[in-house]
């Protein structure tokens, strides 16, 4: 698709998963970018969408395996060692 | 690239250790990625204990393919997540995984990114462009902040399963997009299309629940 200074929001819309992962040529970035400073509703809408993306981190936890998961693994990994070694 | 480079080296220091039976390493790298195994099994069955289950089935998968395993074909961590993705899809298809929220789980969706009624009509002179302003939302306003965090946990987790998959490995695990392509087996312009649908799903999806006029 085509980006040029005349742009529609729709189009905008569209082009967005492009643009926010930098995949847009030079002339397409700077007519999405103008368009962003000129109209309130597409530049909210891509402010939500950026909140959105940087929210969804936030779900990583930092939890560790507890102490019977670790136990299972170096199980796991013991007998695998023992499987390798005793391959011919 | 300098960072390929550096993690290559890691990967192959990482490796070396695995395959010398060094314990150690082992648990240090169940240390940093059980957590996002388990998170990323859950997009596909519906239990903490079944994505436990197959987190482990993974790690089992992992260390029998390490003798097999080509650094110069995947990082370790792509080709763990790999692993963890094809456990959990053949798991999940077995459970039965439902979809709550049948306005995300269309899979087959084709459609517009956001519903035209939004824009002017065509035949208008301002075609096209927003007939009413999006509804602004904040996640970060304390009032709806557990509320932001539950919805935002729904929608990602009912999205269609090729979306949800990018979502949760881009945008909750962190990877990068070479990344998910290795470990989804994704071209970069598939990967793109189907991240930018996820998040305009989940962001359409917060807009209808918490979004205020503008």
């Amino acid at each position: 698709m085509a980006i040029d200074a005349h742009v529609r929001c729709d189009e905008i819309v569209t082009a967005l998963g492009d643009f926010l992962e930098r995949a847009l040529g030079p002339e397409e970035t700077e007519a999405v970018e103008q368009h962003l400073v000129i109209c309130v509703g597409c530049a909210a809408y891509v402010a939500e969408l950026r909140t959105t993306t940087a929210r969804a981190s936030s779900l990583r936890t930092a939890d560790e395996p507890d102490e019977r998961t670790l136990s299972c693994l170096r199980a796991l990994f013991a007998t695998q060692r023992a499987t390798d070694e005793g391959e011919p | 690239m300098a960072r390929d480079h550096a993690q290559h080296e890691c990967d192959l220091q990482l490796l070396a250790a695995l395959r010398a039976g060094d314990e150690r390493a082992f648990l240090t790298l169940v240390r940093a990625q059980h957590g996002a195994l388990i998170r990323v099994a859950l997009g596909y069955v519906r239990e903490a204990t079944i994505a436990e289950e197959v987190a482990q089935e993974a790690w089992a998968g992992f260390l029998e393919s390490l003798p097999r395993f080509q650094p110069e074909a995947a990082t370790v961590k792509t080709w763990l997540f790999r692993i963890l993705i094809n456990c959990a899809r053949a798991r999940g298809r077995n459970e039965r995984r439902s979809v709550p929220l049948s306005a995300l789980a269309s899979e087959a969706d084709e459609g517009p990114l956001v519903s035209p009624e939004r824009f002017v009509p065509e035949g208008h002179v301002w075609a096209g462009h927003w007939s009413s302003a999006p509804r602004k939302f904040v996640l970060d306003d304390p009032a709806v902040s557990r509320e932001a965090r539950e919805l935002l946990t729904e929608a990602i987790y009912s999205l269609p399963e090729s979306q949800r998959e990018v979502m949760i490995l881009r945008d909750v695990e962190g990877l990068d997009a070479d990344e998910v392509c290795s470990a989804l087996a994704l071209s970069e312009p598939n990967q793109r299309v189907l991240l930018h649908r996820a998040r305009t799903k989940v962001r359409n999806y917060l807009e209808a629940r918490l979004g205020k006029e503008a």
